[in-house]
């Protein structure tokens, strides 16, 4: 019962939104993504529609970018700024639901109103990388041979870490309904790990799930089973890379955090934490 | 036998792989084989340090890069099991150390069927055939098709228990395996028979490379973030790009499997023998050297990233879809007049602008299954070079890439009538296959028959590029019998538009692989 009185206070809450979609408004809804073509040589971006307003849909890196064929649930505050994609941009988390909905299927063609930058890999790089494929690319002509030399090379490792060990924390984000965390977060997550086995410390894992709250969806909950799995996944992680099990705690919240529609994605997370022997939580 | 040393290769044994020397190919090798050349189990012969094998479209040039070795007891070239093949029954040099239909067809010819290459268990059909018969070989004999089965539910993987997230139904089964009281999927030792061709044996050690550059993927897998698996002998993570489903994850794994399956060895390999083939397996390099049109392909002012040099040469493991490697190398040498002949410069021409529609024509690569649903997002717009086949002078997805690329699932597949179908009905709290659901229907599940998640039905792994001239028909299943119906599923499959011009510069191009 109370989650169909949510709904109806969600409906008002989008009369609400739908009033102004100034800087600091904050919008949690559901819809078909659009996928707009940017140019010959550069990829796609993809933007919504939602109370005759476009949003740009994206994330952070490696966060999983809108699909066609499915719908996405945003949720997220206006941000001042140039438009993204022709559209306005919000800060904040965009999930793919993974259930299938065939009419989420509108590619824009190219017109000339969005113009794609081409990107390279280089850019990761360091500056004295960048420097050298600039110097590769202007001898290519000369020497085609430095066409099939190793241009990507492997980050350097860190120094090993040395003491005195502190306690560390780091909060890991997940899509809704997905225990898929992002390349970066899972960077962290090793190097957490790796301070952990050279400290002796122990390693806390505590994984939670979530409902949102959108205006024109209702509330969605996640899976049952989700802050468990979250929690499972990155145990496994931490044991196959030499954390002993008598220094993990997993603990996880089996039931879904309640949406209010403000920031709900923040509750699809697990919580990491190191401690040193002797040390406190932080 | 011819003789067996190239003088380059003795700077090569004398120096180690670490000297890199540049082998002499081209063409100069009088160690050339023609392409009926079939390399029996059991022969005494050697098996050169540098070699040239004919094929349809030219001369595939293999390295052997630690020498020359005798093959006689060697487990690669020895019957180890009990139905009198050997690994290079089905790892033909002249094919690219695969087995084309070709070589398939004149070996039934030869020998009348005889030949073990043939034998019951997954040369044919189904084992319960009349083996005499050669409609019994079909599969095998029309699109180089060797039986595979796989237990059902799956065995446990990577140390843990598989509980399938699917059920798997037999809807049609022309080869009768599938439904065969003693072989099928009902029978006491419930299997599940696919029908897949033999991946080819070279440049194994860039296949077994883990990704350089991409944190943290030389650990973890693209798709989930979850840890590769590790190599139970040294503990290493692994790359996965092996095999067509992952299940063999390093080439002893793979020989293992292959023994016990396709060999029919009753017992376990020995360690050593283990060792042998692997050591032998992962210094061999290949690719095509020598065109009937193009002429000879290596060499000073050929492109860098042709033949076994390359191979040789280049490190492995790298992301090539940057401006500098473009994962073949420069082509653009061969853009202007650069051949003998007038009609040897139109086929380089050709060949460099291949490369530029394989590296620069971007097009929408979209619904496919455990690859735009990775967060790559859905479509996405890139071009083979950029997108799936990015990994330098290989050609393979460095991800690693299992993926759905339509090759076994309908509506996107050619619905095959030679082939079994499946039907897989997902459980209804598991994610589904993105793009086809919760009811699907196979050829073949994939990466699912090993993982049991109806995410990876019908996913299986992208291949390498090389050496393609020497080893038609393509793909998993066979379904291209010849590189230009590999572009025009392409083509057709993501409405690319390539013009009949690309289409055969895109032929062009890879038969120079």
């Amino acid at each position: 019962m109370w989650v169909d009185l949510r709904q109806y206070v969600a409906v008002a809450l989008g009369v609400l939104w739908s009033a102004s979609s100034g800087a600091g408004e904050l919008l949690s809804f559901t819809a078909c993504p659009v996928a707009r073509d940017t140019g010959a040589n550069t990829d796609l971006c993809f933007f919504t529609e939602y109370q005759g307003q476009r949003y740009a849909l994206q994330g952070p890196s490696d966060w999983g970018r809108p699909e066609l064929m499915h719908q996405v649930l945003v949720e997220g505050e206006v941000v001042e700024g140039e438009p993204v994609c022709g559209a306005t941009v919000l800060s904040g988390r965009v999930s793919v639901l993974r259930e299938r909905d065939l009419s989420c299927n509108e590619i824009v063609p190219f017109d000339g109103s969005v113009v794609g930058r081409a990107r390279n890999l280089f850019e990761r790089g360091s500056q004295a990388q960048r420097e050298r494929a600039a110097g590769m690319m202007a001898a290519l002509e000369e020497n085609p041979a430095l066409s099939i030399e190793a241009v990507i090379y492997d980050t350097p490792q860190p120094e090993p870490p040395q003491p005195p060990f502190t306690a560390q924390e780091m909060v890991i984000h997940f899509p809704f309904d997905s225990d898929r965390a992002t390349g970066p977060d899972m960077m962290q997550f090793i190097a957490m790990l790796e301070y952990a086995v050279a400290a002796g410390g122990t390693v806390s894992i505590d994984a939670h799930q979530g409902e949102s709250l959108t205006e024109n969806a209702g509330v969605l909950a996640e899976r049952q089973g989700m802050a468990a799995a979250r929690a499972s996944k990155l145990e496994r992680i931490a044991r196959r890379l030499g954390v002993p099990a008598s220094s993990l705690h997993v603990t996880w919240r089996a039931e879904n955090v309640p949406g209010d529609g403000r920031h709900d994605w923040e509750s699809r997370r697990v919580d990491v934490a190191v401690i040193p022997p002797g040390g406190e939580a932080p | 036998m011819k003789s067996v040393f190239v003088k380059s290769m003795q700077l090569l044994a004398a120096g180690g792989v670490a000297l890199l020397p540049l082998v002499a190919t081209s063409g100069t090798s009088d160690l050339q084989y023609p392409q009926s050349e079939w390399w029996a189990p059991g022969d005494k012969r050697t098996f050169p340090a540098y070699s040239e094998h004919a094929n349809e479209h030219g001369r595939i040039g293999i390295i052997n890069a630690s020498g020359a070795i005798e093959t006689d007891g060697h487990p690669f070239f020895t019957p180890m099991g009990s139905n009198g093949r050997a690994c290079v029954t089905c790892h033909q040099p002249g094919d690219g150390m695969s087995v084309s239909v070709t070589t398939i067809q004149r070996r039934w010819e030869e020998t009348g069927g005889k030949d073990p290459l043939f034998a019951a268990i997954d040369g044919s059909n189904c084992p319960s055939l009349p083996q005499g018969d050669k409609a019994s070989h079909s599969l095998l004999l029309e699109r180089g098709l060797f039986r595979l089965g796989l237990p059902w539910p799956p065995k446990p993987y990577d140390g843990e228990e598989v509980e399938p997230e699917f059920s798997i139904e037999v809807v049609s089964d022309p080869s009768g395996c599938n439904l065969d009281p003693e072989w099928g999927l009902r029978s006491d030792s419930p299997t599940v028979s696919v029908f897949r061709r033999p991946r080819p044996v070279i440049n194994i050690s860039h296949l077994v490379e883990l990704p350089h550059g991409v944190p943290p993927h030389d650990k973890f897998y693209y798709n989930d973030k979850t840890l590769l698996p590790t190599d139970p002998e040294t503990g290493d993570f692994v790359s996965l790009q092996l095999m067509t489903d992952g299940r063999g994850i390093s080439p002893k794994e793979q020989a293992k499997d292959a023994a016990r399956t396709h060999l029919q060895r009753p017992d376990a390999l020995p360690e050593q023998a283990l060792a042998k083939i692997e050591a032998f397996e992962k210094q061999l390099y290949a690719g095509q050297v020598f065109d009937n049109v193009g002429g000879v392909l290596t060499g000073a002012g050929a492109p860098p990233g042709i033949g076994p040099n390359a191979l040789l040469q280049a490190p492995p493991g790298r992301l090539g879809n940057n401006p500098i490697n473009r994962v073949f190398g420069e082509f653009s040498m061969w853009e202007g007049e650069s051949g003998e002949t007038g009609q040897q410069t139109a086929f380089r021409n050709s060949v460099a602008r291949g490369a530029r529609v394989f590296f620069d024509r971007r097009f929408y690569i979209s619904n496919v299954g455990s690859y735009n649903d990775k967060g790559l997002g859905n479509p996405f717009k890139r071009s083979c070079g950029g997108g799936c086949h990015n990994t330098t002078v290989m050609g393979m997805d460095l991800a690693p890439g299992f993926m759905d690329l339509g090759l076994n699932s309908w509506p996107w597949q050619n619905q095959r009538d030679d082939l079994p179908l499946f039907r897989i009905t997902c459980k209804a709290d598991v994610p589904p296959q993105s793009y086809l659901g919760r009811e699907i229907l196979t050829h073949d599940p994939g990466r699912a028959l090993i993982t049991g998640k109806c995410r990876d039905v019908g996913a299986t792994m992208t291949q390498q590029m090389r050496a393609l001239a020497g080893r038609a028909p393509y793909f998993t299943n066979g379904s291209a019998a010849n590189l230009r119906e590999l572009v025009d599923f392409y083509d057709r499959r993501f409405n690319i538009g390539y013009s009949e011009q690309e289409k055969q510069d895109l032929v062009n191009f890879m038969r120079t692989l």
